[in-house]
């Protein structure tokens, strides 16, 4: 799976294109970890940018998991934007909406995150 | 799971259902994979999507060891980041996902049969 990481005024956009499942989970979430460990360095928010994922599966969902501890270990502010409707409803059923930031787009996470 | 999307195209199933058994179809795979078989284990594994009244059904069989999902553990989905794990969460949504889900043991087999309603789009 692809995965473009773009810094947009202050905030480090991870965007993972494709699909998300138990062949390709592990390798974004050890991009993902890495990437919120030196935005923490250096002060900025992670959003991660869900606009072109198409499909995610338990595997998948965990990398999410994973990314919101360190985050959250880590005083870096995460959110998630973007999501199509089927990866939205695997967010709710998973009950992850609850403990992850979730945001409508990628102008929402950054007004969020206060970026300038 | 290319086998799940061109089952949905040539149904002319609306695309948002696809997912819900694309997940499904790779909970229980690599369910199997990781615990059901032995590592040299050369059984097959069965697999059989069907449309019938406007519900499509997935049925997974193997060979393996007897699972039962249904008896797997129930995650809590209300618990904080910091307690929360995936153990036991993939099969868990699965059937919260479908309309029905029973586990059968069956000549030597695991047969699991699941089905959600889903209706073909008219429009295509």
């Amino acid at each position: 799976m692809e995965c473009t990481i773009n810094k947009v005024m202050g905030v480090v956009v991870v965007e993972p294109v494709g699909r998300l499942d138990f062949d390709s989970a592990k390798q974004f979430e050890d991009q993902l970890v890495a990437e919120i460990i030196s935005a923490a360095v250096a002060g900025a928010g992670v959003a991660i940018d869900c606009s072109a994922l198409g499909y995610v599966s338990s595997a998948g969902l965990r990398a999410f998991l994973v990314a919101a501890r360190t985050a959250k270990s880590k005083a870096t502010k995460l959110a998630v934007c973007g999501l199509s409707a089927g990866v939205q409803d695997v967010f709710e059923m998973s009950g992850f909406g609850r403990i992850i930031t979730i945001l409508s787009d990628r102008d929402a996470v950054l007004a969020e995150m206060g970026a300038s | 799971m290319q086998f799940v999307s061109d089952f949905w195209r040539e149904s002319k199933l609306p695309e948002s259902g696809a997912m819900i058994f694309e997940f499904a179809l790779e909970e229980i795979f690599t369910n199997i994979m990781k615990y059901g078989l032995a590592p040299d284990s050369k059984s097959d594994v069965l697999v059989r999507l069907d449309l019938r009244l406007e519900c499509v059904e997935l049925m997974v069989s193997d060979a393996g060891q007897p699972f039962d999902p249904k008896a797997a553990i129930t995650p809590d989905v209300h618990l904080d980041l910091d307690e929360r794990t995936v153990g036991g969460l993939g099969l868990f949504m699965v059937q919260e996902m479908m309309d029905h889900f029973s586990y059968m043991r069956e000549s030597g087999r695991n047969v699991v049969l699941m089905g959600k309603k889903i209706s073909p789009d008219i429009s295509k």
